[in-house]
């Protein structure tokens, strides 16, 4: 049984890098890959509060989501904005070059050792027992919920709210959103700030949960299958995708060789994109438009 | 045009690169290839800073034998490809007399094969001993570290056998060659003395969650686990055994970030075995290495240090006993048959001979957190162990 | 069309400079005379930078025609190099067999890997396929580290170096000469390649593929073609490599390395054959200059264990001010040097 629990943390897990993927994708057709970097730079924005600012966990997380919402925004303002009208591929390889960047950058300086978040913020990741044989720690607890609530939220935002709908629009058809008085500009950081947020409280929470270095920039990586198998502009595909990888990563290493749960959701990535090329929730006419 | 423009690029590029360092006849020349950056760096940074700041001592105060020593750092960030070219500087344009790597295993390969062809020794000062400095050894390898997959293993499994000895035990591997080698053989160990297996897991190196490993290792009865990989990888996967409320024994290898993170953690059931001495017992030896940092001025933690400082030592000791001659060659053949006092931070002396380039015998000791005294302890002194 | 459809060759004649008038190729003599006297006046660490160059540019040539000609995203590069590398470190250990044997096989096997691999490409486009390439890495080593724990080989394969015509290639300025060869052949059977009904069919349907089949191109065929083509290239080099480094190991094949072969024909100029060598160039380079700069420039309070994170960081800043100041890459900024430098000399002449 602990299995399905290890299943449902590591779907949350993906499912909240993956959103951050489809959030940008969707409205701008634009792949981030510099989301791990983003991603663990939120973590690293919390050890920055915490030692500088404030000593009470939870202002120090406060303090980091407004810091990564600022981060979001001036990835786009002062980069990305840049290569609007450029070619799709000159943007996705510009985020390629951000992550370089960040990753760089983080380790000039944090340095390159293994931080201990926990234990700076003093945050005791105490075993939860749910049930006799089901444990699960207090971050990953955390995790799950934060999936939950960043998923109904972003469902919300973008079905009810009126920007949501813009931004909905906006990725449909950005011509006539622009035309119908959208300011395409505004979706797009906000597409941006909303993807670095949700990317930062990922981070945050793996960095709680293990421990904190550069290299775990490449869950963004391994986030990546489920975004894609999703679909790349499906939210609740982003949602499915993360099942379906976390599933197949957490049963190949209980039952086969745990080796083979860095390859196989690459192949089944590639088998899922042959047979449907927009994944299972994506829009179909995307592709001709890529 | 086209010409002279690229010509122009062309030294312009050529002009980047450092000028040779040109030895003096008193002055012996060693290469030191480090993982001083990159992802390795949390465990090699500061064991390759202490080695340059034990030479540095020498030099200071006179050199040894009349001879100093010009250290020649570069960076291979724990890549093999740089480690590569870090080598091939080394041999054609510096001349070195000796390579010493304090780097992660991947950066192993391309140095030896390098190395060996320019009849070159190379002192492994930071990480796991490469096999080929085992009896039968191969000319040239020395490895200075307590590391070494098998033996680690032996003593890990031999102690945990004093604690509990039908435990079952599991063992934690990361995908890399070195690390499951060494797992495999302490799988043997254990089976061969009659305890039971709960298998090995082995995480690649790019994992995002070690719980589903450790639920696997849990649920096939692990009651004590093994592991024996990079710092990072040993303490996620002991955080995530405990994350599930296992409560088992877990011995792992005693790292350069070993004794700052068991203080941190204040777990008794995580042991380190290793041969290192921990810096907490102040002895004559430890506190002679804290004092010397502390007089460097130099932001180091002396207990991230210990490996280099023996390194130096070993070169202190080596140079102590060469002649005139200081070629390669000259360090070789002193470096063959040779035994350096540890001082105290090791439980013996560390003897090479022509067939071995490890030890004869190496002595482990375990530590461990004390809830009792609230402190670091010895959960068992310098026990000996021959190598064959 | 071109350029919403897989976002590249945005300046597609560039390539025209490359391919030469008379006043080139007296240029390309004198480069070429010249690159053969380097090795009388470099020490040998220059000569071993010039040689990782040279092994980095028969890479991004293979590169450049997938990506820069063709139209076809790869994020598998480091692992077709892997795949070589592997090939020729697993022959000559379990064999023995010389390089006459090696360099072949590793040929035929990215050959093969690239067909197998290039099979997604009929279904997907850009990004799509890009990701699909990812797998291409993962899958070659997770079979590379696997076989390097079945062998017993814990640090890696040892090669020793090639015997060609009983003369062992291991002197640095033997190896600058035979990769400088080796580079200008695979510069030459490229750009002959270009030009001929293959290249264009690739630019066809690099630049509208619907377009390209109306017009009677094959697309499957020559989308394929293109992968098996280059992908032989790519492992050729990474065959290269392993005899150059004298080892083989997964350790040495990175996902960085693939982003770096990327970023040597987007900093090169996309399209271009000579961008791809411009781009091999800088990009070996930029760490040892970051390296120089740190040495020379001591009060940037940088030392040397900062020296990776800061080329890591500047290696991603000269990127993004590439993508965004230049797309046309080092190959444009030179083609209007060169233009400013002819039109001057024309006016003097008009003087």
């Amino acid at each position: 049984m602990q299995i399905v629990a290890n299943i449902i943390v590591l779907t949350s897990l993906y499912a909240l890098v993956a959103s951050g993927y489809v959030l940008v994708y969707k409205v701008s057709r634009v792949l981030n890959l510099a989301h791990g970097e983003l991603m663990i730079l939120g973590a690293y924005l919390l050890v920055a509060t915490s030692a500088g600012i404030t000593s009470d966990p939870l202002i120090a997380i406060a303090l980091t989501a407004v810091f990564s919402i600022i981060v979001g925004l001036s990835v786009y303002l002062l980069l990305m904005r840049e290569m609007t009208g450029q070619p799709v591929l000159a943007a996705v390889l510009t985020t390629v070059a951000l992550g370089i960047l960040l990753r760089g950058a983080m380790v000039l300086i944090w340095g390159p050792q293994q931080l201990n978040v926990a234990s700076m913020l003093s945050f005791e990741n105490a075993s939860v027992v749910l049930t006799d044989s089901i444990r699960v720690s207090t971050a990953s607890l955390w995790l799950v919920i934060c999936t939950v609530v960043v998923y109904l939220g972003l469902l919300a935002f973008l079905h009810m709210s009126r920007w949501g709908m813009r931004m909905r629009a906006s990725g449909q058809n950005p011509l006539l959103a622009a035309q119908r008085g959208i300011n395409l500009h505004t979706v797009y950081a906000l597409a941006w700030t909303l993807s670095t947020f949700s990317g930062s409280i990922a981070g945050v929470l793996v960095a709680l949960d293990s421990r904190l270095d550069v290299n775990m920039a490449v869950i963004g990586l391994k986030a990546f299958p489920a975004a894609l198998v999703g679909g790349l502009d499906s939210l609740h595909g982003a949602l499915i995708g993360a099942g379906v990888i976390a599933v197949l990563e957490v049963l190949l290493i209980h039952y086969v060789n745990p080796l083979l749960s860095d390859v196989v959701p690459f192949l089944v990535l590639i088998a899922i994109l042959i047979v449907r090329p927009w994944g299972l929730f994506g829009t179909k006419e995307e592709l001709n438009r890529v | 045009m086209k010409i002279r423009h690229l010509a122009k690029a062309f030294t312009l590029a050529a002009t980047v690169a450092a000028g040779p360092v040109l030895a003096a006849d008193d002055e012996v020349v060693i290469g030191l290839s480090a993982a001083l950056s990159g992802g390795a760096a949390g465990t090699y940074a500061a064991p390759a800073e202490g080695l340059k700041l034990y030479i540095d001592r020498l030099n200071e105060a006179g050199g040894i034998n009349g001879k100093t020593v010009s250290l020649v750092i570069y960076d291979d960030q724990g890549d093999a490809s740089r480690a590569a070219s870090n080598g091939k500087r080394f041999l054609t344009q510096d001349d070195v007399q000796l390579i010493i790597s304090v780097s992660t295993s991947a950066t192993f390969a391309p140095l030896i094969s390098q190395a060996t062809r320019q009849g070159v020794p190379i002192l492994f000062a930071g990480s796991v001993c490469p096999a080929e400095t085992m009896p039968p050894a191969e000319p040239l390898l020395y490895c200075s570290t307590g590391f070494s997959s098998v033996h680690d293993s032996i003593a890990m499994v031999d102690y945990l056998r004093e604690l509990d000895g039908d435990a079952t035990v599991g063992f934690a591997a990361m995908g890399i060659p070195i690390s499951r080698a060494g797992m495999e053989e302490a799988e043997r160990i254990v089976l061969g003395a009659d305890m039971k297996s709960a298998g090995i897991e082995i995480a690649p190196p790019g994992t995002a969650d070690y719980t589903p490993f450790a639920t696997k290792l849990i649920q096939n009865g692990a009651e004590a686990v093994l592991a024996w990989s990079p710092w990072s990888v040993q303490i996620r996967f002991f955080d995530a055994l405990r994350k599930q409320g296992w409560e088992g024994n877990a011995f792992v290898g005693h790292l350069a970030e070993a004794e700052l993170e068991m203080m941190e953690i204040k777990d008794p059931g995580l042991y380190t075995v290793g041969s290192n001495a921990m810096i907490f017992e102040d002895s004559k030896a430890t506190q002679d290495l804290v004092a010397a940092v502390t007089e460097s001025g130099v932001d180091l933690h002396p207990e991230a240090i210990v490996d280099g400082w023996l390194g130096g030592i070993v070169i202190e000791e080596v140079l102590g006993k060469l002649g005139d001659d200081t070629s390669a060659e000259a360090i070789n053949a002193v470096m063959s048959d040779i035994e350096i006092d540890t001082r105290g931070l090791r439980g013996g002396s560390i003897k090479w001979t022509e067939n071995n380039h490890f030890r004869e015998t190496i002595y482990y000791r375990v530590y461990r957190w004390s809830d009792e005294t609230g402190a670091m302890e010895i959960a068992r002194d310098w026990k000996a162990y021959e190598v064959e | 069309m071109s350029n919403t459809e897989t976002g590249i060759g945005k300046i597609a004649p560039v390539r025209a400079v490359a391919k030469g008038d008379g006043g080139n190729r007296t240029a390309w003599m004198g480069l070429i005379v010249l690159l053969a006297l380097v090795p009388l006046v470099a020490s040998p660490f220059h000569l071993d930078i010039a040689s990782q160059i040279f092994i980095a540019a028969i890479g991004a040539l293979a590169l450049m025609v997938l990506t820069g000609i063709a139209g076809q995203i790869s994020l598998g590069h480091g692992g077709l190099m892997a795949a070589g590398a592997f090939t020729t470190g697993i022959l000559y250990k379990e064999t023995g067999a010389g390089i006459w044997i090696t360099l072949p096989a590793s040929v035929v096997a990215g050959a093969v890997i690239g067909l197998i691999f290039g099979l997604p490409s009929l279904r997907l486009r850009g990004v799509y396929l890009a990701m699909s390439t990812l797998a291409l890495h993962f899958v070659v080593i997770y079979l590379g580290g696997e076989y390097e724990f079945a062998s017993g080989a814990s640090t890696g394969i040892f090669l020793d170096p090639p015997v060609i015509f009983g003369y062992e290639l291991y002197d640095g300025q033997a190896w600058y000469y035979a990769l400088f060869l080796l580079v200008a052949g695979t510069y030459w059977g490229c750009s002959n390649l270009l030009n001929s009904k293959t290249g264009r069919a690739w630019e066809a349907l690099h630049a509208n593929e619907t377009a390209a089949e109306a017009l009677g191109v094959q697309v499957a065929r020559y989308k394929l073609l293109a992968f098996v083509i280059t992908s032989g290239i790519a492992s050729f080099s990474g065959a290269l490599f392993a005899y150059y480094q004298s080892f083989v190991s997964v350790e040495a094949f990175t996902l960085f390395m693939s982003i770096q072969y990327i970023a040597m024909i987007i900093i090169g100029g996309m399209g271009s054959l000579t961008g791809a060598l411009l781009g091999a160039i800088f990009v070996t380079l930029v760490p040892y200059c970051i390296e120089w700069l740190m040495e020379t420039v001591p009060y940037l309070g940088l030392d040397i264990s900062t020296a990776s994170s800061a080329s890591h960081a500047a290696f991603g800043l000269l990127m993004i001010l590439f993508l965004v100041f230049e797309p046309s890459g080092l190959i444009g900024i030179w083609k209007r040097t060169v233009a400013r430098f002819s039109s001057q000399s024309k006016k003097e002449g008009v003087q």
